[in-house]
C-alpha cells in the first residue's frame, strides 16, 4: 500500500470536481478547454466561386505585401564607439541593493545587461534573505520599464518643470510657516535611518512640520502588544529552526506576514529527508486558508473572533501543567474561566490533546505565534502563553524587528483630517504613499485634502492621492535610487542606483533636500548620495572596527550590500499587568469579515504590474482579481454559488464583490484580500479586484482587519473569477481517483516512514522500453523537487517570468486556459471540503527522455539534446499543437496571439517594457509553442565558462532561474549522470517518484514524497 | 447569375493587378513609416549609473 489516505478519500482540485460536476468530468475529458480546439466549420463558410476566390486571392496577396506584414522596426544594433567601463557586451554585471516593495528591506543582487537591469534575485550575503527574495521582489523589475510611470513634474496635470515646482512649493512652504500653518508630510512606513534624518532635517527648517505614518498593511497590532508586554514596540525574530512544535494562530507566517521568506528557510530546515529527520510539527488554528495552513500537519478552523479565547483555554490547560513564571491568583483568575472542552466539538478531542501535549512535553521548544491582524489582546495572550511554555528562548532579540517612525494612531490621522478641514494645514506632502486610497473613508481624508491650500504628491505614477493634489512629482524607482534601511538588529543594508534615471523624476529624499536649502539651484544628482555618504560615515563606519578607510568601506559596504553591526541585546521582563489588565474578548455569533494581506501586489503597491497580477493565488488559484472567500456551508446557506455577487454591510460602510467557495474556510466566516481596486493607477491595475479598505473604519472594533457585526446576503449578479486550477487537468474520467491510483501525489507520514523507509517503492514494477534506449554520456540535466520543502509560494514562477520573458496574457485569455507560466503550482484537496488536506506540486516540463511530444512533431521543432534537454526550436515551429496535445503533464503553452502587443490589459509592447527583456531568451511571438527549457541559457553560459577555463563542466555550475529563487531549496538541478550530485541522490532517494511514471516516458524531474508529521501512520 | 469573362479579359486583369501588386510592394513605405515613428517617439536613453559599485565578486 503505497498511500495512506483513507480508500474512501479521493484527491479533487475544486469543489465541482469533489461533486463530479458534470461540467468538470467533461472538462477533463477534453483537455483543451472548449473553443481552443474547435477546426473551422466547412458548413459555416459561405460558398465561393473559382473566379472571386482567385479576386481575393491577387488582392489579399497585394495588401500582404504592402501592409499587413507585423513589421517593427526594431532599430539598429551599433556596437559602442566609447564603450562604458565595466561594461562587457554579453555579459552581465551585478549590483548589491536594498529591495523598497515592502517594509522587509531584502538584501538584493541585480543583474544588468549593458546597463539596463534584467533581474531581481536575492543577495546572498544577506543575512536574513539569505539570497532569496518573495515574488514580488522577483517582478518589481518591471515596475522600472512601467510606461505609466510619471515621466516629468505635472501640475494641475499640466507638464511642467523642476525649476518652477521647487520655486513654487519653497514659497508655498515658507507661507505655510509664516501663516503658522501645519505642514503634513504623510509617509508609508520608513525604514531607512537616512531617509528618517532628511525628514527630521525638514522639521528643522519648517517647525509647523508634523510627519504622519501609515501603512495598510502593518504589524501595528504586535507592536502594540509588545509595548504592553515588554516596554519596546521592537519585537523578536523568532527561531522557526529550533521549535519542535509551532502553532500558528491566524498567521501566514510562511505565506504573506513578517519576513515570511526568511521564516519559510528557517522553518523547513526541519523538514529535510536528507540525513539525520529531525521534523518539527505545525499546528494552524485559521478562519481562512493560508499558504501556512495548507502547509500544517494538523489545521484547525477557528476564525480569527474566536482566537482569544482559544488562547486562554490553551493557558488554562497548559499553566495547570506547570509554568516557567509565578502565576499569582489574580492571573489565575483571569484564564480560569476559558476550558479547552469548548473548542473540543470544533477542532476534535483527539487534534486538541495532541496539541497540549505537544506543547506541554516541548517546553521551551516549542513556539505559539499570532498574525498580525489578530488584536492586540491576543498578542498579548499569545506572549503570556509562551512565557508560561518558557518559549522564550525561541526569540532572536539580536534580530529584532526595528521601529523607525511610529505608525500614526487613528487619533493623530484624525487630528490631521480636522486641521485640513479647519483650514489649519497649509501644504500635505504625500512622501511616496497613498493614503486616499489606503486609509478608511470615514476619516473624511479625501475630502478634508480638498480644504488644504497645496498638496504635493511624491510617487512613481499616478495614484489615488497625486490625483486629489496639485502637484505630482515622479519619483525614482527603487533600482534609480540611493538609500538604506535598518528594519534588523545588527543589519543595516545599502541601497544603490544601478541605472541612472530614465525619465526627468528625483529621488524623493533629494527634493526634500531642495527644499529644505530653499533654493531650486541647490539640486544635483549627488545631493541625497552625499548625504547618505555623510550619514553612513557618522552613523556606521564611526563605530566599525575596522582598518579600512571611509571610502574604502563605503564601496566595500555598495559591493556586499549589507553592513553587520554589533549591537547589544537585553531581554525585557515580561509585564505581568499587561496580561492582568486585557479586556477579555468574546467570540461573535454573527458574520466575522476578516481583512488581510493578499499575495502579490502589496497595499496595491503592484498592482500595475500584470506579471503579479498573473501569478495564480497560491490557494484558490484566482488570477487578476480578489472576492470574498467562504465556505462550503455558508454558501449552501447564503444559496450562493462562487462567482455570484455578495453584498457585505459593517456597520455603514458596504461592499459587493464576488463571492468564491474556498474549502477549509470557518462556517459564518468572510475572508477578503487587501490592496485590490485601485482606480488610479494604469491601465494593467486599473479596477482589477474590489477594495476592501470601504469594508475598514477609524473606529476599530478589537483590530482593524476583522469585523464581528456584518451582515451578508447575495446582491445579484455575477461577476466572473478566472482560476487556473481547473485548467490543464489531466485526464481522470477512465480511471476513478486518478491522481491516488495512479500517483500523481503521492505522500506518506514520518512515522510510516520511521518504520518502512521504502514504503513508496514496495510496488514498484520493472518497464519495459520497446525501442531502443538512448545511452547518455556527458551530462545528463535533471531536476528533483523536494515536495516537503515546496510551500506553493509561487517566487519560482516568478522569477521564470523574468528569466525567460513570459507574456501576460490578461485576464480573458487567462479565462480560455491560455496562461503562458511555464511552471503551473498544482494544488490538490482530499478529505471533505470543510476539512480538506492539500497537496501542492510544481508541475513543469519533465524533459522525458521518450518525450511523446517529439514523436509527434511534423517539423521536429521539440528534439531531445544529447545532455538530456527536451528542446523547443521556435523557428521550426509551424504551431500544430500536436505536441501539447500528446504531452502526459500539460505543460506545454501555445502563443495563440502575439501577447506582447495585441491585449490592452497584458503586458504591452512598446520600446521601454522591450527593455525588461532578457536578451539571452528569445521573445516568442504567435504560433508557436514554448515550455520549461530548464534555462537552457544558463546551461550554455556556464558550458562556455566551462570552455573558456578549459575545465569539465559540472552539474552544479548551473543553477536555473526557478532553483536560485526557491526560498526553501526545494528545487535541486545538476547533472544526474555525476553520481556525487545532489541530484543523482535524490533521484535515488527512498522517498523518490516520478508522476506518471508507467508511461515509462522517463522523465527527468524527480519528486520527493511529501510526509505529514501526525501522530499515525494515516494522514489525517 | 454569374458574370461572365473571357479568358483573355480575366488573365489581362490578373496581369494588372500582378503588376501593381509589384510596384506597391517595391514602395518603401516601412522605410517612410519608420521615420515617421522615431521623428514622434522620444528615444530612451539608458544610462549607467556613475557611482554604482560592480559586484567584484563572483554571484
Amino acid at each position: 500500500m503505497n498511500d495512506f489516505r483513507k480508500s474512501s478519500d479521493k484527491l479533487w482540485k475544486s469543489l465541482k470536481d469533489y461533486n463530479e460536476d458534470p461540467e468538470i468530468l467533461n472538462a477533463k475529458n477534453n483537455e483543451f478547454m472548449e473553443g481552443v480546439t474547435d477546426d473551422f466549420d466547412s458548413s459555416k463558410l459561405s460558398g465561393l466561386s473559382r473566379r472571386k476566390f482567385l479576386a481575393l486571392l491577387s488582392a489579399s496577396a497585394a495588401l500582404t505585401a504592402t501592409a499587413c506584414t507585423n513589421y517593427r522596426d526594431k532599430g539598429e544594433i551599433i556596437p559602442y564607439n566609447k564603450k562604458p567601463d565595466d561594461v562587457l557586451p554579453g555579459v552581465a554585471n551585478y549590483y548589491a541593493s536594498t529591495c523598497n516593495g515592502c517594509s522587509q528591506s531584502c538584501g538584493i543582487l541585480v543583474k544588468t545587461r549593458e546597463g539596463r537591469p534584467i533581474k531581481i534575485d536575492g543577495n546572498p550575503d544577506h543575512p536574513t534573505s539569505k539570497g532569496k527574495i518573495c515574488a514580488k521582489g522577483q517582478a518589481s523589475i518591471l515596475n522600472l520599464y512601467d510606461p505609466e510611470r510619471l515621466t516629468d513634474p505635472l501640475v494641475l496635470r499640466k507638464k511642467t518643470d523642476w525649476k518652477s515646482v521647487d520655486g513654487e512649493i519653497i514659497n508655498a512652504l515658507n507661507n505655510s510657516q509664516s501663516s503658522g500653518k501645519e505642514i503634513a508630510i504623510v509617509t508609508g512606513e520608513i525604514t531607512s535611518p537616512t531617509t528618517k534624518k532628511v525628514l527630521n532635517d525638514f522639521v528643522a527648517k519648517y517647525p509647523n512640520t508634523k510627519i504622519y505614518s501609515h501603512s495598510l498593511i502593518n504589524d501595528q497590532q504586535r507592536r502594540d502588544a509588545w509595548m504592553y508586554s515588554y516596554g519596546t514596540d521592537e519585537y523578536p525574530a523568532v527561531k522557526w529552526n529550533d521549535a519542535n512544535i509551532i502553532l500558528a494562530l491566524d498567521a501566514d507566517f510562511l505565506g504573506s506576514e513578517g519576513s515570511y521568506i526568511e521564516n519559510m528557510r528557517k522553518h523547513t530546515q526541519r523538514r529535510e529527508t536528507n540525513g539525520k529527520i529531525d521534523f518539527n510539527r505545525l499546528y494552524v488554528a485559521e478562519g481562512r486558508m493560508s499558504v501556512t495552513g495548507m502547509l500544517a500537519d494538523y489545521r484547525f478552523r477557528i476564525s480569527p473572533d474566536s482566537q482569544y479565547e482559544f488562547v486562554m483555554a490553551l493557558i488554562n490547560e497548559l499553566s495547570s501543567r506547570g509554568s516557567s513564571i509565578v502565576l499569582d491568583s489574580n492571573v489565575k483568575s483571569k484564564f480560569g474561566k476559558y476550558s479547552s472542552s469548548k473548542f473540543e466539538s470544533l477542532i476534535g478531542k483527539d487534534k486538541l490533546n495532541y496539541l497540549i501535549n505537544d506543547l506541554n512535553t516541548n517546553r521551551s521548544k516549542s513556539i505559539v505565534y499570532a498574525g498580525d491582524t489578530l488584536p492586540k489582546e491576543v498578542q498579548i495572550a499569545v506572549n503570556f502563553l509562551n512565557e508560561i511554555l518558557g518559549n522564550t528562548s525561541l526569540y532572536d532579540y539580536a534580530n529584532s524587528f526595528k521601529s523607525l517612525v511610529k505608525h500614526s494612531s487613528t487619533e493623530e490621522i484624525s487630528q490631521l483630517v480636522d486641521s485640513m478641514n479647519n483650514g489649519k494645514v497649509g501644504t500635505v506632502i504625500h512622501f511616496d504613499s497613498n493614503p486616499v486610497f489606503t486609509l478608511p473613508e470615514d476619516f473624511g481624508y479625501a475630502s478634508a485634502l480638498k480644504k488644504a491650500a497645496l498638496v504635493v504628491s511624491l510617487s512613481e505614477t499616478e495614484n489615488e492621492s497625486s490625483a486629489a493634489g496639485n502637484y505630482s512629482l515622479p519619483i525614482n524607482n527603487q533600482l534609480e535610487s540611493w538609500g538604506d534601511a535598518y528594519v534588523r538588529g545588527g543589519i543595516y543594508s545599502l541601497q544603490q542606483p544601478v541605472i541612472a534615471p530614465i525619465f526627468n523624476s528625483r529621488q524623493k529624499e533629494a527634493v526634500l533636500l531642495t527644499w529644505i536649502a530653499g533654493n531650486s539651484s541647490t539640486f544635483n544628482e549627488d545631493i541625497y548620495h552625499n548625504y547618505l555618504m555623510n550619514s553612513f560615515n557618522a552613523d556606521i563606519f564611526s563605530k566599525m572596527d575596522t582598518l579600512a578607510d571611509a571610502k574604502t568601506f563605503w564601496y566595500s559596504a555598495l559591493n556586499d550590500g549589507v553592513v553587520n553591526i554589533k549591537e547589544k541585546v537585553q531581554p525585557n521582563k515580561f509585564n505581568i499587568a499587561a496580561f492582568n489588565n486585557l479586556n477579555d474578548l468574546s467570540s461573535s455569533k454573527d458574520f466575522t469579515i476578516h481583512l488581510h494581506n493578499n499575495y502579490f501586489i502589496g497595499d496595491g503597491k503592484f498592482a500595475n504590474n500584470g506579471w503579479l497580477q498573473e501569478i495564480p493565488h497560491p490557494v484558490s488559484k484566482v488570477t487578476w482579481d480578489n472576492y470574498a472567500a467562504i465556505s462550503p456551508s455558508t454558501a449552501k446557506n447564503l444559496n450562493v454559488d462562487s462567482n455570484d455577487l455578495l453584498h457585505i454591510k459593517v456597520g455603514n460602510r458596504n461592499l459587493t464583490l464576488p463571492a468564491f467557495i474556498q474549502p477549509g474556510l470557518a462556517d459564518k466566516f468572510i475572508s477578503i484580500e487587501l490592496g485590490y481596486g485601485r482606480t488610479v493607477i494604469g491601465e494593467v491595475g486599473k479596477e482589477v479586484g474590489f477594495n476592501a479598505v470601504n469594508l475598514m473604519s477609524k473606529s476599530v472594533q478589537s483590530s482593524p482587519f476583522f469585523f464581528s457585526n456584518a451582515s451578508v446576503s447575495k446582491a445579484g449578479g455575477k461577476h466572473e473569477l478566472v482560476s487556473t486550477q481547473e485548467q490543464h487537468a489531466l485526464d481522470d474520467t477512465f480511471v476513478k481517483d486518478f491522481h491516488r491510483i495512479r500517483k500523481i501525489i503521492q505522500e506518506g507520514t514520518l512515522e510510516k516512514y520511521k518504520k518502512e523507509p521504502n514504503f513508496l517503492h514496495e510496488e514498484k514494477e520493472k518497464l519495459f522500453s520497446i525501442t531502443n534506449e538512448v545511452k547518455y554520456t556527458g551530462n545528463k540535466w535533471a531536476m528533483a523537487i523536494d515536495l516537503n520543502k515546496c510551500t506553493n509560494c509561487q517566487v519560482c514562477v516568478a522569477s521564470c517570468n523574468v528569466e525567460n520573458n513570459i507574456a501576460v496574457v490578461g485576464k480573458e485569455q487567462v479565462s480560455k486556459g491560455r496562461v503562458m507560466q511555464w511552471i503551473r503550482l498544482d494544488r490538490y484537496y482530499s478529505g471533505i471540503p470543510d476539512e480538506p488536506i492539500v497537496s501542492n506540486q510544481p508541475m513543469l516540463c519533465q524533459h522525458c527522455d521518450n518525450a511523446p511530444c517529439e514523436n509527434v512533431c511534423p517539423v521536429n521543432a521539440t528534439n531531445h539534446s544529447p545532455d538530456g534537454l527536451n528542446q523547443m526550436v521556435y523557428n521550426r515551429c509551424v504551431g500544430t499543437r500536436y505536441c501539447s496535445n500528446n504531452c502526459p503533464y500539460k505543460v506545454r503553452r501555445f502563443n495563440f496571439f502575439n501577447y506582447r502587443d495585441d491585449f490592452a490589459d497584458s503586458y504591452y509592447e512598446n520600446d521601454l517594457t522591450a527593455l525588461v527583456n532578457n536578451p539571452e531568451v528569445t521573445v516568442r511571438s504567435r504560433g508557436v509553442m514554448e515550455k520549461c527549457s530548464f534555462c537552457v541559457q544558463r546551461i550554455m553560459e556556464a558550458r562556455s565558462d566551462a570552455i573558456r577555463d578549459n575545465r569539465t563542466l559540472k552539474g552544479s555550475d548551473v543553477v536555473t532561474a526557478c532553483q536560485q529563487a526557491c526560498p526553501t531549496e526545494a528545487i535541486t538541478f545538476g547533472d544526474a549522470n555525476d553520481p556525487t550530485s545532489p541530484v543523482a541522490k535524490l533521484r535515488d532517494h527512498n522517498l523518490s517518484y516520478h508522476v506518471l511514471e508507467e508511461l515509462n516516458v522517463k522523465p527527468n524531474v524527480t519528486y520527493i514524497a511529501k510526509l505529514r508529521n501526525t501522530h499515525s501512520e494515516e494522514i489525517l | 447569375m454569374t458574370k461572365k469573362i473571357d479568358r483573355r479579359s480575366f488573365f489581362s486583369t490578373f496581369g494588372k493587378g500582378a503588376i501593381i501588386t509589384a510596384v506597391v510592394s517595391a514602395l518603401p513605405t516601412k522605410f517612410i513609416s519608420s521615420i515617421d515613428r522615431v521623428s514622434k517617439k522620444e528615444k530612451i536613453n539608458i544610462v549607467i549609473h556613475p557611482s554604482a559599485v560592480k559586484r567584484t565578486k563572483k554571484v
